[in-house]
């Protein structure tokens, strides 16, 4: 039996691969490690609890999104994390609200003037953002990338980097990227520090990245090379090998970015070289997903995003379950968003007296074109993302407990509540009162089932709070910041 | 209403970032534009316009995900599958071309290998596709295999096989033809081709230093990229395969030529709606009508022998019925006049509108920013620290006017210095909301009156409404250079750098003594010398 990249994988819907899971089979690829793998998933929402503007009767901004009191989470989840209750992900999950990211400066948002943007950076690099307005950079390598460097090549793939928002859509918007690394051959005159890693988009690529050449364990004798495996490889090295007759005739400045690309070339080499590798047995539980037949098409400020994420969730939870990586960047929407997110996905767009308004780019949901409650809708639509991705891995056996139970999904968002409780304070969509939400790691020593109300710890701080815990705290920083948030973590 | 005409002069100092300007272009006032006099070529200023375009430095660029597509439904035919979202996003800085907004990545690479793949895979699948680019395929050997990768490497490569490639392209054949299945190797050409860098990015290479002449293939590759946003045609490589594109005479040819095929045509719409803002409308039937109707405009103001400036003067406007419903023009279809309507040119479109929304209404300081920035080329700054671009102006009192919420603009120093180089024209366009709707006060509110009072600055600066603004930019000298200067940065897929001030002033200066013709424009720009040279970035 084989499953070619282009055909047998395209059309088999949930192929079981391998044989009964004995506790002799669980080795897992390359790494080989004796109990179950420890995972890392950043999950990143590009708007926050609530939009801007104040209930006028009470002065208050409604945030309908984070839990009232701290402690065990006691209370119904409210309306932007119901969906995690609705699929009994309670006891596996922990808020984490009252974040900063300390600013300087006069602004009334608390040292931001145009606040979007700038919160990315910090958040998923824990890298201060000093480099002007606007920045759509991380200043710093993200924490997927350097968890990759660490745990990556224990892997067949040392990380993914998924998006869901398959473009900008709207006028005046752009689409960040939340994952980043350091900038190699830098020209110091006018280059950034970093360069970000491009995310993968589309769910059929996706899948050939994990699944291309990928053979099931059998008890005989290993099976033929793929064919298309050998097509690929033979046309990525006569690309290089070309380029190097063509690297002389080019100045210097063309050498360095063409270098760049021929380099990305060969990592890709590199990986069809790895797909030709048989893997090593396998639990029973790694399945391939069928291929998607074709990307969801974008119309209208919406490419189908949920059916995007849907499908991209399906390779995460494969990629797991075969130990083809460890580390995920996954980025559901973009600060600043420009996606138009439609009622049908349950979110309603309403006006402060409740009147019903017109599908708004998501960014202007938080700005009058709905209410605290369209917000929080949205953040639901957010959170269910993550609740699929988790309720998938509570369902798969592990070499102990669950896939979950051995896996940090961190989900982050780009804005905080502000000083929201404060009537004097300027309304909410800064980066104080920031929160995050820590689904599953129970073995890995997460504290779950809980509301904890931070003094102002930095949100990267739960993100290096889950490298800790899937490092055996070996790394000790993320960019500026050391130390975990209290009480998350065992 | 109050007028937001009466603004001190001395709060306008300091905002501004310009090209600079001669005279005869409408240099002087930092907020003005230049007056309102006709910019009578290169006459009647103090100073007068010399020089020539530089010497472009040559930026090795991707193609865009469009220059891409365009490149291969040319050459594949149409219907040809091209997953353009597989490529990384392009820049909007405003143009898809911007090399400052590329870097290398592993999903170029992964996204060019499965377009490549799924490209080779239509193209095997039916025999006519196939021999569209190997006519000879039927006899399927190695000379035909050969034919057809310089004919590949022709198209995509803008430029032939060298002995060394076709070696290369043999070793694919052999790999691909252990069965004698020719459809197979070509399979394996077509992405091999299509991954390649010499597809990917126009490179135009040579020793750092001094100016260097351009080789034929990469003259062509120029004109086709600029003027039709994708590789070179079999015309163009003939051309300059015979040395025509060496000569002026030639190039402007072969430009004549490009500029009026439906992909050059195509090529201006796409600028203009980058330019302008509204490359990226919604598909939806009302801002599908809105496209149509500034693309013909476009073809209009950008044909041989006219004057661009029909682009703001236009007193007719192109709409289907629902879109003249829309606006408020009847229910006729076609070239409708604008007639009483207080309207004119494309700043009356509601694709125009709908670039300077925000928060569900328009911002009369990014409609007004906008006009700076694209039109005049004037550079607005950054707002300071304390200044929240985050959500609109709010006034304490809970009942204001629009108007009267943007009092702090006006009022507080620290903001009024630049927003009066942008509200006053936004508020000028205040009759037009957000989708371009004719209004006479603000939504829901009668007694909040919109005057459509604003000013450009400068000399004459005043106007009412969207009609007599049009007039203003119209009459601008500026906007030649302005214009020209946007040309320069999309033809060269750049921001600007030093040097593009000269270049700038004579295409401005080309546009000016020309008649305003961007046709004509360009056709000069190619035809000179320069065009035809090079500087390597060191």
């Amino acid at each position: 039996m084989k499953l070619s990249r282009r055909a047998a994988l395209r059309g088999a819907g949930g192929t079981l691969l391998g044989l009964p899971l004995l506790d002799a089979m669980v080795g897992r690829a390359h790494g080989q490690v004796t109990g179950a793998p420890k995972r890392f998933v950043l999950v990143y929402c590009g708007i926050g609890p609530c939009g801007e503007g104040r209930n006028q009767a009470t002065g208050m901004p409604d945030e309908q999104v984070l839990p009232l009191l701290p402690g065990p989470l006691t209370a119904p989840l409210r309306v932007g994390l119901a969906p995690l209750e609705a699929m009994g992900l309670k006891n596996d999950t922990t808020v984490i609200s009252g974040l900063r990211i300390p600013r300087t400066g006069p602004g009334r948002r608390f040292g931001s003037s145009g606040f979007h943007y700038e919160t990315m950076g910090p958040i998923v690099s824990g890298v201060g953002e000093t480099h002007g307005m606007y920045s759509r950079s991380a200043w710093g390598p993200s924490a997927d990338w350097l968890l990759a460097q660490r745990i990556g090549s224990q892997t067949r793939l040392p990380s993914l980097v998924y998006r869901v928002q398959a473009a900008e859509y709207t006028n005046g918007y752009a689409v960040d990227n939340i994952s980043w690394r350091p900038r190699t051959n830098r020209n110091p005159q006018y280059d950034p520090l970093t360069i970000r890693n491009d995310p993968t988009i589309s769910p059929r690529t996706a899948f050939d990245q994990l699944f291309t050449g990928y053979t099931p364990p059998g008890m005989g004798p290993p099976p033929a090379p793929d064919p298309e495996l050998l097509r690929r490889k033979e046309v990525l090295a006569r690309v290089q090998a070309s380029y190097d007759r063509l690297k002389p005739k080019l100045g210097a400045h063309d050498r360095t970015k063409l270098d760049e690309h021929i380099a990305n070339v060969a990592e890709l080499e590199g990986r069809v070289d790895q797909y030709l590798v048989p893997p090593p047995p396998q639990p029973m539980t790694c399945m391939v997903p069928a291929r998607p037949p074709a990307d969801p098409m974008a119309m209208a400020g919406y490419g189908d995003e949920d059916t995007r994420a849907s499908q991209l969730i399906d390779m995460i939870h494969m990629a797991f379950a075969c130990d083809l990586t460890r580390t995920v960047s996954f980025e559901i929407t973009s600060s600043m968003s420009g996606i138009r997110l439609p009622n049908s996905l349950g979110i309603t767009y309403r006006s402060w007296d409740n009147s019903p308004l017109p599908v708004p780019p998501l960014h202007e949901a938080t700005h009058g074109q709905g209410n605290h409650l369209s917000v929080a809708e949205a953040i639901a639509w957010h959170i269910k993302q993550v609740g699929r991705l988790a309720q998938k891995l509570k369902s798969t056996p592990d070499v102990t407990g669950t896939l979950l139970d051995h896996t940090a999904i961190i989900f982050v968002m780009e804005a905080g509540l502000g000083k929201a409780r404060d009537p004097n304070e300027f309304p909410p969509h800064t980066s104080e009162g920031m929160a995050a939400v820590v689904v599953g790691g129970s073995s890995m020593g997460m504290q779950l089932g809980r509301h904890i109300v931070s003094a102002g710890e930095h949100p990267a701080q739960v993100l290096l709070t889950g490298m800790r815990a899937v490092t055996n705290n070996a790394v000790m920083s993320l960019g500026d910041l050391s130390g975990e948030i209290a009480g998350l973590r065992a | 209403m109050r007028s937001p005409a009466l603004l001190l002069a001395a709060l306008l100092a300091g905002c501004t970032g310009e090209i600079r300007l001669p005279p005869a272009l409408g240099g002087g006032t930092a907020a003005g534009i230049g007056g309102t006099g006709a910019g009578s070529g290169t006459g009647g200023g103090d100073e007068p316009i010399i020089g020539a375009p530089v010497i472009e430095r040559s930026t090795t660029r991707r193609l865009s995900r469009v220059e891409v597509h365009r490149t291969l439904e040319n050459v594949f035919g149409a219907g040809v599958p091209v997953s353009e979202d597989q490529l990384p996003e392009d820049g909007n800085t405003p143009f898809d071309n911007d090399v400052q907004e590329q870097a290398p990545s592993m999903r170029l690479v992964e996204g060019t290998e499965t377009i490549g793949i799924e490209v080779a895979d239509w193209v095997v699948a039916q025999p006519s596709r196939l021999t569209r680019i190997s006519p000879c395929a039927t006899t399927g050997d190695a000379a035909c295999f050969e034919a057809t990768a310089q004919r590949l490497a022709r198209a995509l490569w803008r430029r032939p096989m060298d002995a060394a490639d076709l070696a290369d392209v043999a070793t694919l054949r052999g790999h691909a033809t252990s069965g004698g299945n020719f459809a197979g190797a070509v399979k394996m050409l077509i992405r091999f081709v299509l991954l390649h860098p010499a597809f990917l990015y126009r490179t135009e290479g040579g020793r750092d230093g001094e100016p260097q002449r351009l080789a034929p293939y990469e003259i062509a590759t120029r004109l086709a990229l600029m003027l039709e946003g994708r590789a070179p045609d079999e015309a163009l490589l003939a051309a300059a395969e015979a040395g025509e594109l060496d000569t002026p005479e030639g190039r402007r040819g072969q430009a004549e030529r490009l500029m009026s095929g439906a992909a050059g045509k195509e090529q201006q719409r796409r600028f203009v709606a980058m330019w302008l803002g509204y490359s990226k409308l919604q598909t939806n039937t009302l801002e599908t009508a809105m496209r149509a109707e500034s693309d013909a405009l476009v073809d209009r103001a950008f044909a041989g022998g006219a004057d661009y400036r029909l682009l703001f003067t236009s007193d007719e406007t192109f709409v289907d019925a629902s879109l003249a419903t829309h606006y408020g023009l009847g229910t006729g279809s076609g070239w409708v006049p604008y007639g009483a309507a207080n309207r004119r040119g494309i700043l009356s479109h509601g694709s125009f509108s709908i670039a300077g929304a925000k928060f569900g209404d328009t911002s009369p300081t990014r409609r007004g920013k906008f006009v700076r920035e694209r039109i005049f080329c004037q550079k607005m700054e950054l707002p300071t620290e304390n200044v929240d671009v985050d959500q609109p102006p709010k006034s304490n009192d809970p009942n204001a006017c629009k108007y009267d919420r943007y009092v702090e603009h006006r009022s507080n120093t620290i903001c009024a210095g630049c927003h009066a180089q942008m509200d006053p024209i936004g508020f000028g366009l205040e009759n037009l909301d957000h989708l371009g709707r004719w209004r006479a006060h603000d939504e829901g509110r009668p007694e909040c009156v919109v005057s459509g009072e604003g000013t450009v600055g400068g000399t004459n600066g005043t106007f009412v409404g969207p009609k007599q603004l049009a007039d203003r930019v119209a009459a601008s000298p500026r906007i030649d250079m302005c214009l020209a200067s946007q040309l320069m940065r999309f033809e060269a897929g750049r921001t600007a750098q030093a040097g593009d001030d000269e270049s700038a002033r004579w295409l401005g200066a080309q546009l000016a003594s020309g008649g305003h013709d961007v046709h004509a424009l360009l056709l000069a720009y190619v035809s000179h010398e320069n065009f035809a040279l090079r500087r390597v970035e060191p």
